[in-house]
């Protein structure tokens, strides 16, 4: 039973608001406003909704990057809140892996070196940082890029070295903010196809995409709007092209309204 | 070991960048230190070139001194540290455990603080060499040569150790501190962070500030003229006042100000921000200023009457207010990289080159006057005092702050001219 319940409520958010004080004003925004979820072992998870709705706020908190301003976060039965920062960065070791628009490299370092800091800093052999990259290099068409600087590289290859990085430590959890932003179709797909592969083999995604098409390679779409989840979609067992036209009229009827 | 091997890797890729001004105060701090350890230990070096005359205080002033390249010796440390900000953001980013952060940070410690020392120590040595020879040589003497003095090593040790401690425990706060969502939300938001907790605070600081005039007025205005008593008082008032006046009241002034009025001047309102944003990397060092500048001025005031000792002091002050403005003009060129990217966006949105050089014209040119008024404040209240007391001449106080002026005048050409280009090229 508590096996059950470890698998069921891997992530779990209760009654989460998050305020922001406007610069030199007396006045706050409230970019979450009481949201609770819990998100399960083999969930594929994209938040959507408009800009300023509260996306990557949300996605913030519940990877342990922001604190909210009340309510709480758990993840493994762990309150993130109360972690210190030195069980903080063991728990991320551990468990997650982050993907976001911006590239965030080292300048000076090369790709390989770029992808390879995690191992390299755990004190993984040689060896098997080489094969590791390979393989997840391979998997994102960019092992001819490793010798190359990031000033060197286009964006879109930028994008999938912080997927490799996060990828090549092989996390429980992954959290991805609008992950495809800088990439072409082609590869948007090859990387939504990668995640599908992911997340059959047992790792949570959560992803936040404006991107219908993106979202239709997700088992759940939580839609925010003034920082409430005010929409809920399950692919269930409907085709991805169903998929795709019920997360349309979803974002439709919303526009709408 | 791997770890100890990637610091000693980013070490050589940083070096080039940030390490300069470290290694730069090391130096300073150990020649310094050569030069106290010979004042203590080797009187009889002085009494065999008739330098009798010097007293205590000139020995205070070496020692002192030591103390205060030190302080920016941590100061370029310090900022060595926020350069690695991003750095540290993507190692928690990418899932390196604290214990191996904070191996990584110490270790790369090590090789600055080694390195430097490997640097230092000969420089030390030779520095030391040709200011006594030219000491002797001014007088006629014939040099006896470099010796250690006695007690060197443990001054040495004393100073390092007392070094290393402090940047150990500066190394890891400041990997306690940075937190991923730099990385996310950019300097901006991290500024208007800061600014939310700076607010909460206000309050506190505007009363700790007040103290610190109540300090400055009382000490001044019943204090006698002794030199303990004046040091007390200043660099108390000082420790008080300068940098939480910049961080706390300045800047309100400044956000109201652009509030209530350079809103409608587009150019002025976007000066503000760019000045605000150099005031917070420079206020630590306008600090630092008021502080070595007070006490200079104390040394020379109060050594007026020994031509030995006071010339001594118009030396050490000439040549410290040379390299802190160096610093303060190293300090603002570290960030054109960064502005260049602001001022492009500027451009981008419609600015023309005219506005622009006003808006960089404004944040170099304030920024000075700013550093001058404010590391003049609490020496100036000094000088006013002795020279109603008539202990002081007024072409003394004349030659001092013309120096000055013309020192921070230099500094802002230059800066203003590498900026343009940096920002124009």
């Amino acid at each position: 039973m508590n096996q059950l319940n470890h698998e069921l409520n891997i992530i779990k958010a209760k009654n989460i608001t998050k305020k922001y004080e406007i610069a030199e004003s007396d006045t706050f925004l409230k970019a979450l406003d009481d949201i609770s979820l819990s998100i399960d072992k083999g969930d594929f998870i994209a938040i959507m909704g408009k800009s300023g709705s509260g996306k990557t706020t949300l996605l913030n908190i519940l990877s342990t990057i922001d604190i909210q301003t009340s309510g709480q976060v758990y993840i493994y039965d762990t309150e993130i809140r109360k972690l210190e920062e030195f069980k903080l960065t063991e728990f991320r070791h551990n468990h997650l892996g982050f993907i976001f628009q911006t590239p965030n490299l080292l300048k000076k370092d090369t790709i390989y070196e770029n992808i390879a800091l995690s191992l390299s800093m755990a004190s993984v052999s040689e060896i098997k940082i080489k094969q590791q990259i390979n393989i997840i290099t391979k998997q994102l068409g960019i092992e001819s890029i490793l010798k190359k600087y990031p000033s060197e590289c286009s964006g879109g290859q930028l994008q999938r070295v912080t997927i490799a990085r996060a990828l090549v430590r092989n996390p429980e959890i992954i959290f991805a903010d609008e992950p495809t932003g800088n990439l072409d179709s082609k590869t948007s797909k090859q990387l939504m196809e990668l995640f599908q592969e992911l997340n059959d083999a047992g790792k949570i995604i959560v992803m936040v995409t404006h991107d219908c098409y993106i979202a239709s390679f997700s088992k759940k779409v939580l839609y925010l709007k003034d920082g409430k989840i005010i929409n809920q979609l399950e692919k269930g067992s409907v085709s991805q092209k169903e998929y795709f036209d019920l997360i349309v009229d979803l974002l439709f009827k919303e526009d709408e309204s | 070991m791997q770890i100890v091997k990637n610091a000693f890797k980013y070490f050589k890729k940083d070096f080039k960048d940030y390490i300069k001004s470290y290694f730069l105060f090391q130096t300073i701090a150990i020649i310094n230190l050569f030069i106290f350890s010979h004042f203590v230990d080797n009187s009889n070096t002085f009494l065999r070139i008739h330098f009798d005359d010097y007293n205590i205080d000139s020995i205070e002033a070496t020692f002192i001194l030591i103390v205060m390249v030190i302080a920016l010796g941590f100061y370029a440390y310090h900022y060595l540290l926020n350069t690695q900000n991003d750095k540290l953001a993507i190692f928690k980013l990418s899932g390196i455990k604290m214990s191996v952060i904070i191996l990584y940070f110490l270790s790369y410690l090590f090789f600055i603080v080694f390195s430097s020392l490997i640097l230092a120590i000969p420089l030390g040595i030779l520095g030391l060499d040709v200011i006594y020879r030219f000491i002797f040589s001014s007088y006629g003497n014939t040099y006896p040569g470099f010796h250690f003095s006695s007690n060197i090593i443990a001054y040495f040790l004393v100073m390092l150790i007392f070094q290393v401690i402090y940047l150990v425990i500066l190394t890891i706060g400041f990997i306690y501190r940075t937190e991923i969502k730099h990385l996310i939300y950019g300097a901006t938001s991290l500024s208007v962070i800061k600014s939310r907790k700076k607010k909460q605070t206000i309050l506190l600081n505007s009363l700790i500030t007040l103290l610190g005039f109540f300090v400055l007025v009382y000490g001044f205005t019943n204090f006698e003229v002794t030199y303990g008593d004046l040091l007390f008082v200043g660099l108390v008032s000082i420790f008080l006042i300068v940098k939480r006046f910049i961080s706390s009241i300045l800047f309100w002034l400044i956000g109201q100000y652009k509030i209530r009025i350079a809103s409608k001047y587009n150019n002025l309102f976007i000066g503000l921000t760019t000045l605000k944003t150099s005031l917070i990397k420079t206020n630590s060092i306008i600090t630092i200023l008021s502080f070595i500048v007070y006490f200079i001025f104390c040394n020379i005031y109060l050594s007026y009457q020994r031509p030995s000792d006071s010339v001594l002091n118009i030396a050490i002050y000439a040549f410290v207010t040379l390299i802190l403005c160096i610093t303060i003009g190293y300090q603002m060129l570290m960030n054109t990289n960064e502005r260049k990217i602001d001022f492009e966006q500027l451009y981008n949105l419609g600015k023309t080159k005219k506005e622009l050089l006003f808006i960089l014209r404004f944040e170099v040119f304030v920024n000075i006057l700013i550093t001058l008024v404010l590391s003049l404040f609490i020496p100036s209240l000094l000088t006013l005092r002795l020279l109603l007391n008539k202990i002081i001449s007024i072409d003394l106080v004349a030659g001092l702050y013309l120096f000055y002026l013309a020192i921070l005048a230099i500094t802002s050409i230059f800066v203003y001219k590498s900026y343009r280009k940096k920002v124009f090229e």
